[in-house]
């Protein structure tokens, strides 16, 4: 077994190049491949609102407006806590059953963003402003 | 398998380091617990690149805690398929493709398929949200973990030494110029 390793010791005579001509076609089809996507992704929704999505489904739709507190649950058993600031329009997850609590560390999010809690599978999506800027080009 | 062992020991070791290493996305890591098996595909075999891949999830996961959840997928299907997918590119082109090269696919593919697994477990497309900003900071980690590799390989590093018993190629730098 030791002795076949043969192609481990093609290093010996060639040194692999650490980077060729061959990359900047990987690096070009890399950022294709991002931006096509993330055209995909960013066709959010123009409202003013907070949605809370559970397993994929709506569970709550509330104003971006006015301050609130949702306690999102999944039948009895508790999941987290969704607060509401109307006075920035922004929302986050706190109180959060994971083990990681990424969805807290996400902190506040304004309109355009996205807290995830992949052990909860909660979703939360913050709607846009009425007019952005940046989704036009002249 | 003396080598692959250390270099599974290496991975999973800066897979738990990694988790105290702040990063700005919420959820994620820098990626730089790919440095052994990047390694592992250039100095051993496949199969001792995919043993780095499924152990580091399996081991990193169950120190940190996360054994068996979704971010122990994400980690396992992540790594397996950037251990695939720079194979192929490494034996379809051969020395055509630099470290750089491979180790941007690498990076690129496992964050994809990270984001794919999050994406199925939550059934939203929203983790896709951080998609863009997840390849560009994998893209950075995955450039310095193949500037670390190509210094590696010109060492002389862990390159399998005719005659030499297995084990004591951990000896040192074999071609070094030190």
């Amino acid at each position: 077994m030791k002795r076949r390793d043969s192609n481990t010791s093609k290093n010996h005579g060639e040194i692999t190049r650490f980077f060729s001509p061959f990359d900047l076609m990987i690096i070009l089809m890399i950022g294709m491949v991002t931006f096509v996507a993330m055209r995909f992704v960013s066709t959010g929704d123009l409202s003013r609102k907070v949605v809370v999505l559970v397993d994929g489904e709506v569970y709550a739709e509330l104003p971006l407006d006015e301050d609130a507190t949702l306690t999102i649950m999944k039948g009895d058993r508790y999941l987290s806590t969704l607060l509401v600031d109307g006075e920035r329009g922004m929302a986050c997850l706190t109180r959060s059953e994971c083990p990681l609590k990424i969805c807290e560390k996400t902190g506040w999010v304004g309109p355009g963003g996205r807290i995830v809690c992949v052990p909860n599978r909660i979703v939360v999506k913050v709607g846009r402003k009425e007019a952005q800027l940046d989704a036009i080009t002249w | 398998m003396v080598r692959a062992g250390v270099l599974v020991a290496m991975s999973t070791g800066m897979y738990i380091l990694e988790t105290f290493i702040p990063f700005p996305l919420p959820a994620g890591r820098w990626g730089f617990s790919n440095l052994p098996m990047l390694l592992a595909l250039y100095t051993l075999q496949l199969r001792h690149a995919v043993a780095v891949a499924v152990f580091k999830a399996f081991l990193g996961s169950m120190m940190v805690g996360s054994f068996l959840s979704i971010g122990f997928f994400m980690s396992l299907i992540g790594g397996l398929g950037a251990v695939l997918s720079m194979k192929c590119v490494l034996s379809l082109l051969k020395s055509r493709v630099g470290i750089l090269g491979t180790s941007l696919l690498g990076a690129f593919i496992n964050n994809t398929l990270q984001i794919a697994v999050a994406a199925l477990a939550v059934h939203s497309k929203a983790p896709f949200f951080y998609y863009p900003y997840l390849v560009i900071m994998g893209s950075f980690s995955g450039a310095v973990n193949a500037y670390i590799t190509s210094r590696f390989l010109n060492l002389g590093f862990f390159v399998y030494e005719e005659g030499a018993k297995d084990g004591k190629i951990l000896a040192g730098f074999h071609n070094s110029g030190r």
